[in-house]
């Protein structure tokens, strides 16, 4: 090869990196407290709040630690009681960035279907975003935790859109019981076709490490993969 | 990089009467078996474009799509019944390009992209790819409606010309997303296919395609392409090359034999009377062209008609030249 037969650097183009967009809906209400007279369940062991924002540090450190995921995952993050606070909008998790929500005890309340929708109306807005930058994204992932009962029925009205978006693999779900109080049945309503599933002794941490490990597996996947997930039974009381 | 699955792309050239065509398909991630489908499917598409190219030729885009699919599937449909897979078990993308000298057919599902250089002067983009959504979703030659989904086109092939398929690992270098460039890479690659021998060229892009395009990609690399040169210097038989400097020499013909077979390529190329080419480019430049055409009368290459209007007769240079 004679030395002038040479691309030059300059003419090779970098992308960006495919983004994952992932909204973490978490519940604040009082109960996170853990304390009793604000109805949390007697029977966890903690402080379900601290133990969340444990779980968060953890998957902070683990996205931050892989190289594809760091460049591909957004977080953002919304808290939510009887209201609704965005506490951080999408974007990468950088080294000294490690989101943590507080415990809103001024009010009451579970709105989980407000909470939802909001997440939801975010998710669009930001694959609007992706869309008109020409990055490209990967599903959006919905993670819902939260410890109690909704107060209010708004989730109800979400069960139809959501499930014909996560049949049309628009959309991937995770929601995530904390705790013995925690309804399962009332989460089935945005949730899917995947099932909810209730930690185990409250392994926040452990749900969190895999909720890593999939994002590092959906970021390394290419075109035409189907992403397999890891098993579910490290976290989950199944 | 993927170390824990085989290589998925496949990609060929194959040519049988006059009939060039290359492919490239890029199997399914999600498929431990889809190196089998883009195998299958790169060698079905080949035999059928060498086999049938005058026959598709004449057929709507539609019907070309219709028996390209209908092809491709009947031979997959087969593979799977035999190994116990399913069909999505072989899914890969498919683009295929064939010419016969005058026309270029081209077809293309899923990601990747055609694109053709002419003249070495801009590159310009055939076919886009055609994803789903999200960054992992793609089309398939076996995804349901996949007769609907290619991109089929039949266009005349300019001399000079240079057609690349590629999958989508090196697209993500060789093109930038928004806003959308096509990098000038293939404009140097176009130059080193027109200016050198064939296996110098291959070199020189698989060393750049090492050094600069796979080190940045987390994928599969599969790039291929088609010249409308099809008369090379490098295709010409050794035999008759050495023939015809024998002969140059029992005339007693001082021009180097490389200008000689320049020359011969321009005339092949050309429909031009021979004596009007201009002897103003590549290693012709210098000599006169009249000079040139007289030596080669002698060997039966042209005729003189009349005594002033020298011919060249392509049928008994082509002989000369390949037997």
């Amino acid at each position: 090869m004679t030395t002038n037969m040479k691309f030059s650097e300059d003419d090779l183009y970098t992308n960006p990196t495919p983004r994952l967009p992932i909204a973490l809906v978490l519940d604040v209400s009082p109960s996170m407290s853990g304390k009793e007279e604000y109805g949390a369940d007697p029977s966890i062991d903690g402080v379900p709040i601290d133990l969340l924002n444990d779980g968060i540090k953890s998957f902070h450190s683990a996205i931050i630690n892989n190289d594809t995921a760091r460049y591909s995952a957004e977080i953002a993050i919304l808290s939510f009681s009887s209201i609704i606070v965005r506490e951080r909008e999408f974007k990468l998790l950088e080294e000294n960035d490690i989101p943590q929500v507080e415990l809103e005890m001024n009010v009451g309340g579970t709105s989980l279907g407000k909470a939802v929708n909001e997440a939801l109306d975010m998710l669009e807005e930001r694959k609007r975003e992706y869309k008109k930058a020409g990055t490209d994204y990967y599903q959006p992932w919905l993670v819902v935790m939260t410890d109690g009962k909704p107060t209010d029925l708004e989730h109800h009205k979400l069960k139809d859109s959501i499930s014909t978006m996560v049949s049309n693999r628009k959309l991937v779900v995770f929601a995530i019981g904390i705790g013995d109080g925690a309804d399962l049945s009332e989460l089935e309503f945005i949730s899917g076709t995947r099932k909810p599933q209730k930690l185990k002794e409250l392994k926040i941490e452990e749900f969190f490490q895999w909720l890593s490990s999939s994002v590092s597996r959906v970021s390394a996947s290419t075109i035409g993969d189907k992403v397999q997930l890891d098993p579910i039974d490290n976290w989950a009381d199944i | 990089m993927q170390v824990d699955k085989p290589c998925q792309d496949y990609a060929k050239y194959d040519h049988k009467n006059g009939i060039q065509v290359v492919a490239l398909a890029d199997g399914a991630g999600s498929s431990d078996h889809s190196q089998i489908g883009s195998r299958i499917s790169v060698d079905v598409v080949c035999d059928l474009l060498l086999s049938r190219y005058s026959d598709l030729h004449s057929l709507s885009t539609s019907e070309i799509s219709n028996t390209v699919v209908t092809e491709v599937l009947a031979v997959l449909t087969c593979e799977a019944e035999k190994n116990g897979l399913e069909l999505t078990d072989l899914a890969s993308t498919l683009l295929f390009a064939a010419t016969d000298g005058n026309s270029l057919l081209y077809g293309h599902i899923g990601d990747g992209y055609i694109i053709r250089v002419v003249g070495n002067d801009s590159a310009e983009v055939l076919s886009y790819p055609v994803n789903g959504e999200f960054a992992n979703q793609t089309y398939f030659v076996t995804s349901p409606g996949a007769i609907n989904l290619f991109n089929i086109d039949i266009i005349p092939m300019h001399r000079e010309s240079v057609i690349f398929l590629m999958s989508d690992g090196p697209s993500s270098v060789l093109f930038q997303r928004r806003p959308f460039a096509i990098s000038s890479v293939f404009l140097d690659m176009s130059k080193w296919i027109s200016n050198n021998k064939t296996d110098i060229a291959y070199a020189a892009i698989l060393q750049n395609f090492e050094d600069s395009v796979t080190v940045r990609v987390d994928d599969d690399c599969s790039l291929a392409l088609l010249y409308s040169s099809s008369i090379m210097y490098d295709e010409f038989s050794d035999n008759a090359i050495s023939k015809l400097d024998e002969s140059l020499q029992q005339v007693s013909f001082s021009i180097p034999l490389d200008v000689i077979l320049d020359f011969l390529n321009q005339c092949m190329l050309s429909k031009r009377d021979p004596l009007k080419i201009e002897c103003t480019t590549g290693k012709v430049q210098g000599y006169r062209t009249k000079n040139i055409c007289q030596a080669l009368t002698a060997l039966g290459m042209f005729e003189d008609k009349d005594g002033n209007k020298i011919v060249f007769c392509k049928a008994s240079a082509l002989k000369r030249l390949f037997f």
